[in-house]
C-alpha cells in the first residue's frame, strides 16, 4: 500500500515484538556482541531493543543521535561489533519473512548511525 | 514398582522444577532435574532459606499453616540472560511425613513480553499526547483564520459551503 512505512507493512507492533524478541534473544547468544549486555538489566535492554527496532522501521519511537551517542559512548564499540549487530539484525529480519529490499532499507538506516554509535579514536 | 518409585519417576518426567524439603527442619529432600538445572546449588539436605535468601521464611510459615499456598519469585543471571522462576509452596503428607512442595515455573518470557509492552505503551502515549498538544495547536491556528462556526463546519465535514461574511 503507498505511503505505508516499513512498520505498518509488516503488521504493526502485533509482528514486530517477534523480531525484538528474536533479536534479543540473538543479541544475548551472541559471543562477539553479547558480552556488551553482561551486566545490562533486561527491562532496560528490552527497552531499548523495542524502541530500537520500532524506529528503524517507522515505528511510534525516535531515536536522535545524540540519544544513540549517549547510549553508547562509554561502550568503547568497534566497527567489527557493529557489523555483527547489522549481520544479526538482517538474519533476524530475514528469518521473519521480510523482503530483501526492505532488509536493505533497514540496513541503511543503520549504517547512517555508525559514527554515532562507534566509539571514535581520540585525535592525537 | 512401588508406588513410591511410580510417584518418583513422575516428578523426575514433568517439565516443571519441583523439590520437596522437610517441613521442619526446612532440608531439601527430593529435587527433579529441572530444579536441579535451575538451582545448582540444591542438594539434598540443602537449607531452604540458604537456597532462597530472599524468601520470606516467617510469611511462608504462615501461610502453609492455615492450608493455603504460597508465591514468591526468584531471579538470577546466567550467562547474561535473567531467568525469572514462579514458585508455589504447599505443604503435603507423604504417610507419616509432612514436607513442603515446592512448584517452579520459568516465566522469563513472560517477563520479557511485559517489559516489552510496557516500554511500547510508554511511545504510543508520548505520541498521543503529542498528536493532541499539535491538533489544539492547528485548532488555534484556525480560528484565528476563520470565524468558529465555519470551523465547526470545516471540523464536521471536511469542507465550508461559501458564504457571505460581514466584516
Amino acid at each position: 500500500m503507498p505511503g505505508q512505512n516499513l512498520y505498518e507493512k509488516y503488521g504493526g507492533f502485533a509482528q514486530i515484538n517477534r523480531i525484538v524478541m528474536a533479536f534479543y534473544d540473538a543479541l544475548l547468544d551472541s559471543d562477539e556482541i553479547g558480552p556488551y549486555f553482561d551486566d545490562v538489566d533486561m527491562v532496560r535492554l528490552i527497552d531499548h531493543q523495542t524502541k530500537f527496532v520500532a524506529a528503524l522501521m517507522g515505528g511510534p519511537a525516535q531515536f536522535d543521535d545524540e540519544h544513540l551517542h549517549r547510549a553508547h559512548a562509554r561502550l568503547a564499540i568497534t566497527d567489527t561489533h557493529f557489523d555483527e549487530m547489522k549481520a544479526i539484525l538482517a538474519e533476524t529480519l530475514d528469518a521473519h519473512g521480510m523482503a530483501s529490499e526492505d532488509i536493505e532499507t533497514v540496513l541503511g538506516a543503520i549504517e547512517m548511525r555508525r559514527r554515532v554509535v562507534v566509539a571514535q579514536p581520540a585525535m592525537s | 514398582m512401588s508406588l513410591q518409585a511410580i510417584n518418583e519417576q513422575l516428578l523426575r518426567a514433568v517439565g516443571v522444577g519441583v523439590a520437596l524439603f522437610d517441613i521442619e527442619a526446612r532440608q531439601l529432600r527430593f529435587a527433579n532435574d529441572v530444579f536441579a538445572a535451575w538451582f545448582e546449588e540444591a542438594e539434598i539436605g540443602a537449607d531452604l532459606a540458604t537456597l532462597f535468601p530472599d524468601l520470606d521464611t516467617d510469611a511462608l510459615t504462615e501461610t502453609l499453616a492455615t492450608g493455603r499456598r504460597f508465591s514468591a519469585e526468584v531471579r538470577f543471571r546466567k550467562k547474561r540472560r535473567t531467568t525469572v522462576i514462579a514458585q508455589v509452596f504447599t505443604s503435603a503428607t507423604l504417610g507419616d511425613e509432612r514436607l513442603i512442595v515446592l512448584e517452579c515455573q520459568n516465566i522469563s518470557r513472560i517477563r520479557e513480553l511485559e517489559a516489552m509492552i510496557e516500554s511500547y505503551s510508554t511511545m504510543v502515549e508520548r505520541n498521543t499526547r503529542e498528536i493532541q498538544r499539535e491538533k489544539e495547536q492547528v485548532e488555534k491556528l484556525l480560528l484565528n483564520i476563520m470565524p468558529r462556526a465555519a470551523y465547526e463546519e470545516y471540523k464536521a465535514f471536511g469542507a465550508v459551503a461559501p458564504s457571505a461574511m460581514r466584516a
